[in-house]
């Protein structure tokens, strides 16, 4: 099939199906006073159009349940859904439960320790950071006598040990504790 | 048609708060059409209820989603062929011949115009679904070519041409002429 034809079967559709313009209208004319074989086409096509519609009628449009039952019925069972009512939840009250719902989980965080957050804590890590202060000085070991801990061996404290040297040249040890207080641990004048 | 543009939107924007009225009346206004989309997909109106019942459901659970309003149409067209497509998967693979029955007709007509119209019908059924689609709404008689378009989502030349060659085809196989190769557009 040519394009012309295709062209021609075109507005042949759009006749019968009431879309042609005037101008087309008047193309289409002169090709049927000219052309026996689309005045047969047209015929064709016009059988085929009025059978097209009986049978889309009667396959789609006639019996079949009525679209305002069906409607309802649907309906029914998308309200009968628990979710479906959740998702429904519009406007403020959707606002409130997602903000209650971000309020408890801050809640859950916050309280809940989570497993392997924790740093582990050394009892003898102050000792151990003097002594690696102290290897650092080299000559001076005999200065970095620690002294014995007030608390118990027992009782585990949460503190780091840092060397500072001032701008004399004395040198601090300092416990500092996690929460950000800090506090002189020791201090060796003749340092 | 163009007349009722604005009420339509109207119905659209209402249905998406949630307006039952609303949606009720849009899905009784389209439901020709939807039905012989989804019948195009199925090729046989026993299964037309259900599936059409399960294309409520959808539109009832989801036009809160709906972004464009003036896109109602052809997104209601997508939803039905989904759900169509679904069904159509799930159906029993052999279909007894007695479930898709023939052309029955008015008793009144001719045999000769029934005999047309069962060869016609049979036809239809055996048309690839891109040609069947526009065929079947072309026929439904209540869509406008630029609206056919717009539900098939598809270029207004492109669904004339599908148009051409359903019927072409359609009638090739009436008057019995050997299949023509259809050249994919």
């Amino acid at each position: 099939m040519s394009a012309a034809e295709d062209k021609l079967e075109i507005l042949m559709g759009k006749l019968l199906d009431g879309e042609i313009s005037p101008a087309e209208q008047r193309i289409l004319d002169r090709e049927l006073e000219q052309d026996a074989r689309a005045r047969e086409l047209l015929e064709q096509l016009r059988e085929l159009h009025e059978c097209g519609h009986e049978v889309v009628m009667q396959e789609v449009r006639r019996g079949g349940t009525d679209p305002e039952e069906l409607f309802e019925r649907a309906w029914k069972q998308n309200r009968g859904s628990v979710w479906q009512r959740i998702i429904h939840i519009g406007g403020l009250p959707r606002f409130a439960v997602g903000l209650a719902a971000g309020f408890l989980l801050g809640l859950l965080l916050h309280f809940v320790p989570i497993g392997g957050a924790k740093p582990p804590v050394d009892v003898n890590h102050g000792q151990e950071v003097t002594k690696r202060i102290a290897d650092n000085v080299g000559d001076r070991d005999e200065a970095w006598s620690v002294r014995p801990r007030p608390n118990s061996p027992q009782v585990t404290r949460e503190v780091e040990w840092y060397g500072f040297t001032d701008q004399a040249g004395d040198q601090w040890l300092i416990e500092g504790f996690r929460e950000g207080i800090a506090k002189p641990a020791s201090y060796q004048g003749d340092l | 048609m163009n007349e009722r543009e604005p009420n339509e939107l109207t119905l659209v924007c209402a249905a998406r708060e949630g307006d039952k009225e609303a949606l009720q009346t849009l899905l009784k206004r389209n439901w020709g059409w939807l039905r012989g989309l989804v019948y195009s997909v199925l090729t046989r109106r026993q299964d037309l209820d259900d599936v059409m019942q399960e294309v409520c459901l959808r539109v009832i659970g989801r036009i809160h989603t709906l972004r464009e309003p003036e896109r109602f149409r052809a997104w209601l067209a997508i939803l039905a062929k989904r759900e169509a497509i679904r069904h159509w998967r799930h159906r029993p693979q052999e279909v007894p011949p007695s479930d898709s029955p023939g052309y029955l007709g008015d008793p009144a007509e001719d045999v000769e115009k029934k005999d047309l119209c069962g060869r016609v019908l049979e036809a239809v059924r055996t048309l690839p679904e891109k040609y069947r689609e526009v065929f079947v709404l072309a026929h439904a008689g209540e869509l406008t070519y630029a609206q056919m378009a717009e539900v098939l989502d598809i270029p207004i030349t492109t669904m004339q041409i599908r148009l051409v060659r359903a019927r072409r085809m359609i009638r090739d196989q009436i008057t019995g002429k050997s299949e023509q190769k259809v050249h994919e557009i």
